[in-house]
């Protein structure tokens, strides 16, 4: 017969066989010593076989093994089960034995009200059981409490074993120093009295506020003392507060096991935020203990780590419930971070597309719109955008609206100053490359931002907006003009005026309100200057200029633009025929210094030689074209250079007569005409018969270094003319020969291509290269044509606009091996490169339903060539601005 | 909080006004010298660099909040609180009947 799972390595029958009994099949095993036997059994079933009659020494000595196992149940169960069986004295006193054990097992640890127990039962089963007087008196001492425990000591006489008794005791019972300390049955200078007293000074003092080393090291508790724990309770105190948390669980790890102080050692790792053990429970002391100390929020992280799972891994279908338990428990422990809770919680759920009402309901209520909400609200809406598309980014910066109220309202921000002027240009950053939105194409109740504020208490809504929402932020000027409101710095108006530029807006208003805020700068005075320059109000022109000069007359933009400004009289009244006027302006050009630069006393000449023609001077004229003549060493040039004065100047044909053949190549010395006209504020043309002449010349170009600037010059003269294969072959030729200006060559190139990603390229590489060479002009102009380009194609078409300094080479060596024009016709004619999903996300308020109507009877490509038509885009040109021909740029969004 | 986040390097909260950003600074100085502690006092000098700059510390308050941020997060200046509650929630755990 065998038992299952259960085996005996005692060297004879198992003894419970002996009895015919067997365990069931429910047993369990676990191994003390070198015995494997049953942890708890379930009952005995007859085995069939011959049972014994008596006691025997294999019983006894089984007992005694379980006894010594501390598995005094068992023994007692075992013993009386024997007694059931043979009811003898032997039987009886194994019995009485097993209770013995029983008992000072239930005193070892303490246990008097399951001892009490004990007693009772066996007082009802054996009245006369010799040892139940005994064991009342021993109860009765017990229960006098510590100074009966303790006053045995006094007794010298008391045995060694005793006296360890009373001081495990001690170490395991004493949970309260202060019992020990004034406890009068020992005398109070007994070492345990002094020691206990030290210990509650030294554990208040720690518990109490910071404590030094000399307060808490306790010479007198030794590590053999009943007290010894409480000294490393103690130091593990100390650690936790001063943050040395290695200390603190060192500290704790000492302290034993079964002492009482080791109750705290849970409490103390839970609060050093120590991983909790799944389904662990904090009992009602602990959990006080933590909220009042502060240190423990381990409940409160285990539910909100739950939750961000729950928001990471299942996206719109977090329970409720999650929420709803983080809510309750932030309540519990930490009441002063429910606000912070309840806005993160409700933003979370809002980018997880939770739905609302779910929210709401788990949260008790909507969370508090204040400024830190406001803030959370706008950068949750900036994330979005980046898969809702840009219209986002109009939400957001109504978002940032209503942080700007509630943040000054909050003393985040001052009602005025640099802080302030940040937040607006945060908004203006955002919405960089949007096109301004006409008020009657957004959404019903855009902006609208009551709904938030349902339920909210009363400073809350006092903030609220009255009436219509002021809308400015969906234009990027007018919160650039409120830049400027908050802080008049004079880098936030020049973003103002440039960004009324890039609209093609008057930017006369910015400039004023310039002048007006901050009256020493000169740079809004030459902006009012060239604004009323191209407006042809000259005279108004020279007043700001002198306004400038006044101010900083030695400045180099104040200078050019003296020079520009007269050269642009003198051309003006050219055309007027007005020769004296002009011969006097031109006198003036003379005398300023910076016209004796350069070729710049050439283009001085030509201009007097139209004014003598004009006033019929003829020895003025020649004398002023001798200057040219010898200037240039060559009369072919001085004619050219003339010619394109005269041009410039009106007059119908050139009193020069037939030009004299040239002595260089008309891409050289054109060239120069062109940067001397580009240094004079003058723009030269290219006609449309020098086109195959210069085409001719660039590749027979020798291979010689060609002059950049020139050939720069007469590459934008070419671009300007609408020669988009003449300025492919001059920066073309550009990159090849001249390194020091591969920057504005690789612009000219990606101004007249049509494959966005080459064109990105070719920009980021120009950036990169101007960046490198401090050249802020071109860089503004690559700016400018990025944002034309975004506001015109897309912001899905242009690429990020950054390249790493290893692909420039690359993308020079690329454009400058390239010879083939590029045929625009491939780009151009397959409508599906036109289609409405390059435009997906740009217009992000929809076109008006008549233009969509036309665009889908038509196609886009048609569509866009009859609205050129109709506005006269057909053969328009201008300086950086390409005409539209055969269709090869669509001024209109779709 | 960000890696390298000036606040964090001077050891100051949100609400910090200038006279506070300075005397973190000093403070920081005093324990991490120029010619003691280079880096460090570098690391120190740009963080009072941005702080003190209205603008830039405007910018900085305004992108610092992380809408995404996990809900833990919301703890960790908690955490940095150990309050001194006296000897008697202490005593409580210890006395709390032990349960068998």
């Amino acid at each position: 017969m065998a038992v299952s799972g259960l085996e005996f390595a005692m060297g004879g029958p198992v003894p419970h066989l002996r009895l015919g009994i067997q365990f069931t099949e429910s047993c369990s095993k676990h191994t003390i010593g070198r015995y494997t036997m049953a942890r708890k059994y379930r009952g005995f079933k007859p085995t069939g076989q011959k049972a014994a009659t008596s006691v025997e020494p294999q019983d006894l000595e089984y007992v005694a093994q379980l006894i010594a196992a501390n598995r005094s149940i068992l023994a007692v169960d075992y013993a009386r089960e024997l007694h059931r069986r043979f009811n003898s004295t032997e039987s009886l006193e194994l019995v009485f034995r097993t209770y013995w054990a029983r008992w000072e097992s239930l005193l070892e640890n303490d246990l008097e009200t399951e001892a009490e127990g004990l007693l009772e039962r066996i007082d009802k089963r054996h009245p006369r059981a010799p040892f139940l007087p005994e064991w009342r008196e021993e109860l009765k001492t017990r229960k006098g409490g510590l100074a009966a425990r303790l006053a045995p000591l006094n007794d010298t006489a008391l045995p060694e074993e005793k006296r360890l008794a009373i001081a495990n005791f001690v170490r395991r019972q004493l949970t309260d120093p202060r019992e020990l300390a004034n406890c009068e049955a020992l005398p109070a200078n007994h070492p345990w009295r002094v020691a206990a007293a030290a210990v509650w000074l030294a554990f208040e003092a720690v518990t109490t506020g910071p404590a030094d080393d000399s307060a808490i090291a306790l010479p007198d508790v030794a590590r053999s003392s009943p007290l010894a724990p409480w000294k490393m309770l103690i130091r593990a105190i100390a650690a936790f507060y001063r943050r040395e948390d290695g200390l603190c669980e060192r500290s704790l790890a000492s302290i034993e096991a079964n002492s009482a102080p080791a109750k705290l050692a849970a409490a103390l790792r839970a609060m050093l935020l120590c991983p909790a053990a799944p389904g662990a429970q904090v009992s009602p002391a602990n959990g006080a203990l933590m909220q009042a100390t502060g240190g423990g929020l381990t409940e409160l992280q285990t539910v909100l780590r739950g939750l961000d799972h729950a928001f990471g891994e299942q996206g719109s279908r977090v329970p409720p419930n999650l929420i709803r338990d983080a809510v309750a428990v932030c309540e519990r422990v930490a009441p002063d971070l429910i606000v912070r809770l309840k806005q993160h919680t409700s933003i979370r759920a809002m980018l997880n597309q939770v739905p609302l009402q779910s929210v709401l309901e788990a949260m008790g209520g909507s969370s508090r719109k204040d400024a830190h909400f406001w803030r959370l609200l706008a950068r949750a809406m900036e994330k979005m955008a980046a898969a809702a598309g840009p219209a986002v980014l109009f939400e957001a910066c109504g978002a940032w609206e209503e942080f700007r109220k509630h943040a000054i309202a909050e003393k985040w921000l001052p009602a005025q100053g640099p802080e302030l002027a940040a937040l607006y240009l945060h908004m203006a950053h955002l919405l960089r490359g949007l096109p301004p939105v006409q008020m009657s194409r957004l959404p019903l109740r855009f902006g609208d931002m009551s709904s938030y504020y349902e339920d909210q208490p009363p400073e809350i809504l006092a903030l609220r907006s009255k009436g219509p929402p002021d809308l400015y932020f969906v234009d990027r000027a007018k919160v650039f003009e409120r830049a400027c409101a908050a802080e008049p710095a004079p880098e936030n108006f020049a973003r103002w005026v440039r960004c009324i530029d890039e609209q093609n807006g008057n930017s006369d208003l910015a400039a004023e309100r310039w002048v007006a805020a901050r009256p020493n700068d000169r740079a809004p005075l030459l902006c009012l200057m060239v604004s009323a320059e191209k407006r042809n109000a000259l005279q108004k022109a020279v007043k700001y200029l002198d306004r400038a000069e006044a101010l900083d007359p030695m400045h180099p933009d104040v200078r050019r633009a003296r020079m520009r400004l007269l050269v642009s009289m003198t051309l003006k009244h050219l055309e007027q025929k007005k020769g004296s006027l002009a011969a006097k302006d031109s006198k003036q050009l003379d005398e300023l210094p910076q016209t004796k630069q350069g070729d710049r006393p050439a283009f001085v000449a030509a201009l007097r030689f139209v004014a003598c023609t004009i006033l019929q001077d003829k020895a003025g004229a020649e004398a002023a074209y001798r200057i040219a003549a010898n200037h240039f060493a060559d009369d072919s040039m001085a004619e050219l250079l003339f010619l394109e004065v005269e041009r410039r100047a009106g007059c119908r044909s050139s009193v020069l007569g037939k030009p004299q053949p040239p002595t260089k190549p008309l891409a050289a010395s054109f060239g120069r005409v062109c940067a001397i006209c580009d240094e004079m504020g003058v723009e030269a043309k290219v006609t449309s018969a020098m086109v195959p002449i210069l085409q001719r010349d660039l590749s027979q170009l020798d291979k010689r270094p060609a002059d950049s600037r020139a050939l720069v010059a007469l590459g934008e003269a070419a671009l300007r003319a609408g020669f988009d294969e003449l300025v492919f072959l001059i920066s073309g030729e550009g990159l090849k020969r001249c390194p020091d200006r591969r920057a504005a060559f690789l612009f000219l190139r990606a101004q007249i291509l049509l494959e966005n990603e080459r064109i990105s390229d070719c920009l980021a590489a120009a950036s990169e290269l101007a960046r490198r060479s401090h050249d802020e002009n071109l860089l503004q102009r690559i700016s400018e044509f990025r944002t034309e380009e975004l506001a015109m194609m897309g912001p899905a078409t242009m690429g990020p606009g950054t390249v790493g300094t290893v692909n420039v080479p690359a993308i020079v060596k690329r454009e400058s091996e390239d010879t083939v024009f590029p045929d625009h016709d491939d780009f151009i004619d397959d409508e599906d490169d036109l289609d409405d999903g390059d435009f997906d996300g740009y217009d992000p308020f929809g076109l008006p339903r008549e233009l969509k109507d036309m665009v889908e009877r038509m196609g886009p490509q048609e569509a866009a060539r009859q609205l050129a038509r109709m506005l006269g885009f057909a053969n328009k040109g201008g300086r950086g601005k390409k005409p539209p021909k055969n269709g090869q740029r669509f001024p209109f969004p779709f | 909080m960000k890696q390298d986040d000036p606040r964090q390097t001077l050891g100051i909260g949100t609400e910090a006004d200038d006279e506070t950003i300075r005397a973190a600074y000093l403070r920081k100085v005093k324990e991490f010298p120029p010619d003691r502690a280079p880096v460090e006092f570098e690391k120190i000098r740009d963080a009072y660099d941005a702080m003190r700059d209205p603008a830039r510390r405007a910018i900085e308050m305004l992108t610092v909040a992380d809408p995404a941020c996990a809900l833990q997060s919301l703890l960790e200046d908690r955490n940095t609180e150990r309050i001194f509650a006296g000897p008697a929630p202490w005593l409580a755990v210890l006395k709390e009947r032990k349960r068998q």
